[in-house]
């Protein structure tokens, strides 16, 4: 084997990581990528409807990393440069909302908001928008947008003040030393952040088949297919974007290592006359378009479905067999899953962290792949995997959920880990502590809120997902599953709202709960 | 030509008064020290100067015309930040000829002046490296070249000369004094190493708490110290409170001392030079005492006296004999006691005694 040593010599705790290694291995990792194992097959037909359909995704993709670009840098430059923002911690959380509601809610959200919102607005009744496109790509920009601001946030509040005021201080006006200090120094957010961007764009399924009418994308047609039982089409498109993902990663590393961004042609007179004029105007700009495309579209379902919180409305909802079933399906499933990934998550964050075995980097990149699968190849991959066992189908969801929820919870609880000096748990040692206590007197209490973290967010995305859930079951709904097929079926009713209203509400109480741990997290360094 | 001063400047940071009534004119061709422990609010000044921090209120005059409210890129001042700040994502070369690349100079032009600065630093060879691949020593002479290459003659400094080893930092200390006379340049540089500041200052101004404690050349700070707080930070001193018998005479643990300067208070502060202080016995002005500890300082030997528990610190090369355990007399000469009224004692890191 790889350890180059016996199993005798192993600790108890070793095993333990080794054994977490094999079952996420076995049940974690192999499921999402089993569709490649198609690729060698001469079985693989990558029809035209199927080349029109990921056409039209990569274009989609594109057009909202684009428009997320250039309204996400602002918001991110502004949210990590001006800490003293007013209501900062409100516009925090305005930010990530879209993150945590479900993507079917989201697209319930957008769609009335384009439709009949401001349909009503400019006297149409059939709406501004209709399904298609260009409500799709709305749609896209809506759950993308934490993406991009996060990313380059991030990048940017690494950046040392000092670099720009060098530069300043050398003559150059604000727009030159954006253009040459900060855009290159924080380029690799950027980059990084597209690539997120264009990569869950292109995988979204649930809210995309809401509001793509006969407009086919590529993860539409992967459920069309796996309908039709065509799984030869099915893989063929899954494996293009599979592909596509692991060939933007590539270059996304390309590119923010060798690529410069031109610093020796500068235009000063130009730049120095954009600097102080635009300014104000862009900034209104700006705030208006992320408000209007990003914000009011999000928050559009709650705020015109307040009326559906009626004591009836609430009985209706309760006495629905489909939807309280749903519902309580959907929590538990997310519970489920949650536990059995905080119990693996943590072992293997410490191979992760401490490379044992010297297989942290291969650990890590194998949470990165499942990320990186577009969650409807990742649907089908899992479908024809866990179809070869005849499990019950809710044990099947429970193992889906698993596969795509897991790389959430490993990666804040390792990165955590590696923070956690090795200095203190050696001083720990020296004073006569023994690894489990260790563990739970000094490494636990420093890495409590990155795994209060993961579990919000395991949790939220388990309660979320729509692309994989609707691949892997037949006949048991998930919630955001359920409102696609009420959606689709053109039966969405007061109380399918008010269902609605209740995720929104439980994504905004683990969103402010998460805030609540960042700021405890923040508070301790 | 390039003169800069500074009129009842006030800076806060939040509630944080870091800048207090700043008020000073350095002249053409000066090289001044900011002197202050850390904290103090050096950098906040020089940023200000720079106008990188607008003031709350004053004025800032660079050549006699107001700048309070000129942007930074516009003034024209060549900066050096602590730990350089070179861009990372730029050659040396590209770092150095940044600002003359901003003004659209011809691509002659800044190739020349380029190569100038870094021939002035010693760097000619390195001009294609990355900033990670030089050494700390050759980092900071990339900065110097880089804010000395848009040809200002008005020079920032922000601790150039910390975050490298003593030796270099010493080498450098030369450098730079020799090139900032040879090429007149007026300089204004921050350091809270009271050494590096008696070497290069013409003049220092020493701050504390975001006031200025004193203003002067070297000498004058360390003959005459107006504030305990200059005593206690150039050079070494020892702090004792004594009562006034009359107008030149105080009385300390029952011992008689005589004083040059007037007594106007009951109680005072009387402060010594460690350097100051004999080992002789003399009819006033003498303290018996233990030696406690002697540190071989190399030029100087530095003792410390233990006088019926209170300690002293002297610091002479005249008496290699002196071991710990010695019995000795201090002799206070009268003429090197400085008066200080108690109310000047701002500052609670000095011990008095």
């Amino acid at each position: 084997m790889f350890l180059g040593k016996s199993t005798a010599n192993l600790s108890r705790l070793d095993m333990i990581c080794l054994l977490s290694i094999l079952i996420f291995t076995a049940i974690v990792f192999l499921p999402p990528v089993y569709v490649l194992s198609y690729a060698g097959g001469a079985k693989l037909v990558l029809n035209e409807s199927s080349k029109i359909a990921l056409i039209n995704s990569f274009i989609i993709s594109a057009a909202v990393t684009a428009v997320d670009v250039i309204l996400g840098l602002p918001v991110a430059w502004m949210m990590a440069r001006r800490k003293d923002l007013k209501y900062r911690y409100i516009i925090d959380t305005l930010i990530d909302m879209p993150l945590v509601v479900p993507t079917s809610v989201l697209g319930l959200s957008v769609f009335y908001f384009w439709g009949a919102g401001m349909g009503s607005l400019f006297g149409l009744d059939e709406g501004l928008l209709s399904k298609g496109p260009i409500m799709l790509a709305l749609l896209h920009i809506v759950f993308t947008f934490p993406y991009i601001v996060r990313s380059i946030e991030a990048a940017i509040s690494q950046i040392n003040i000092s670099h720009e005021q060098a530069a300043t201080m050398l003559g150059a006006p604000p727009l030159t030393v954006f253009r040459t200090v900060s855009l290159p120094l924080f380029k690799s957010g950027l980059i990084a952040g597209a690539i997120l961007v264009f990569t869950r764009s292109l995988s979204e399924t649930g809210a995309t088949m809401m509001v793509a009418g006969l407009f086919s994308t590529a993860s539409t047609i992967v459920v069309d297919y796996k309908k039709a039982q065509d799984i030869p089409s099915a893989a063929a498109v899954s494996i293009v974007l599979i592909a596509v993902a692991v060939l933007l990663l590539i270059s996304a590393k390309i590119l923010s290592g060798g690529f410069r961004i031109p610093v020796i042609h500068v235009w000063p007179q130009t730049e120095r006359k954009l600097s102080r004029r635009y300014v104000p105007y862009r900034d209104a700009l700006i705030s208006f378009l992320v408000i209007l495309i990003v914000l009011l579209p999000t928050f559009y379902i709650v705020l015109s479905g307040l009326n559906v919180i009626r004591s009836q409305t609430i009985i209706e909802l309760i006495r629905n067999q489909a939807l309280m079933e749903s519902l309580i399906i959907s929590f538990i499933i997310g519970l489920v899953a949650t536990g059995i990934n905080l119990v693996l998550a943590i072992p293997l964050a410490y191979v992760i962290s401490k490379n044992m075995f010297k297989a942290g980097g291969i650990v890590d990149t194998m949470s990165d792949i499942i990320l990186l699968v577009p969650t409807s190849a990742l649907g089908l991959s899992l479908s024809l995997f866990w179809k070869n066992f005849a499990f019950p189908e809710l044990l099947i969801l429970v193992l889906a959920h698993l596969s795509f929820t897991f790389p959430l919870m490993v990666k804040p609880i390792s990165a955590a880990l590696a923070g956690v000096e090795t200095g203190i748990e050696d001083a720990a040692c020296t004073l006569g502590a023994n690894k489990v206590t260790i563990f739970k007197t000094i490494t636990y209490p420093l890495i409590k809120p990155a795994i209060i973290a993961g579990i919000i967010m395991t949790f939220m995305r388990s309660l979320s997902e729509t692309g994989a859930t609707l691949s892997v079951s037949e006949n048991i709904k998930t919630i955001p599953v359920l409102l696609v097929d009420i959606f689709t079926k053109g039966m969405v009713d007061d109380k399918t709202i008010l269902a609605c209203i209740v995720l929104f509400a439980a994504s905004f109480a683990f969103i402010v709960a998460l805030k609540i741990v960042e700021s405890k997290k923040n508070a301790k360094h | 030509m390039p003169n800069i001063e500074l009129k009842n400047i006030h800076k806060s940071f939040g509630n944080n008064k870091v800048l207090k009534d700043i008020s000073f004119k350095v002249e053409d061709g000066e090289y001044i020290i900011l002197l202050g422990p850390s904290g103090c609010g050096k950098t906040t000044l020089l940023k200000t100067m720079a106008g990188l921090y607008k003031p709350d209120s004053g004025t800032v005059l660079q050549d006699g015309a107001d700048v309070t409210d000129k942007q930074s890129q516009e003034r024209n001042i060549g900066f050096f930040f602590q730990h350089y700040h070179l861009f990372p994502h730029m050659t040396v070369r590209q770092n150095v000829s940044y600002g003359l690349t901003i003004k659209g100079a011809k691509q002659e032009e800044t190739e020349a002046t380029v190569q100038e600065k870094l021939h002035l630093v010693g760097l000619q060879q390195w001009a294609d490296k990355m900033p990670h691949e030089l050494s700390g020593g050759m980092q900071q002479r990339v900065a110097l070249a880089r804010a000395l290459a848009i040809g200002s003659k008005l020079l920032l400094l922000d601790e150039p000369l910390n975050a490298l080893d003593a030796k270099i930092g010493t080498l450098l200390r030369k450098e730079l004094k020799q090139m900032a006379k040879k090429y007149r340049l007026t300089v204004i540089h921050v350091t809270p190493n009271q050494e590096e500041a008696m070497e290069l200052a013409d003049r220092i101004i020493l701050l504390k708490d975001g006031k200025i404690a004193q203003m002067g050349t070297d000498q004058e700070m360390y003959q005459h110290p107006t504030t305990s707080f200059s005593a206690y930070f150039i050079g070494a001193s020892n702090f004792i409170k004594a009562e006034k018998i009359d107008q030149h005479t105080v009385r300390y643990r029952h011992k008689t001392f005589n004083v040059r300067q007037p007594v106007n208070e009951d109680i005072v502060i009387l402060a010594i030079r460690c350097e100051k202080i004999l080992f002789e016995n003399h009819e006033h002005n003498t303290l018996e005492g233990v030696i406690e500890t002697a540190n071989f300082l190399g030029k100087t030997t530095r003792y410390e006296v233990n006088h019926k528990g209170r300690y002293l610190q002297v610091e002479t090369s005249k008496h290699p004999e002196l071991k710990p355990g010695c019995e000795v007399q201090l002799y206070l000469p009268p003429e090197d006691l400085i008066v200080f009224s108690p109310q000047q004692m701002l500052d609670d890191e000095i011990t008095v005694i």
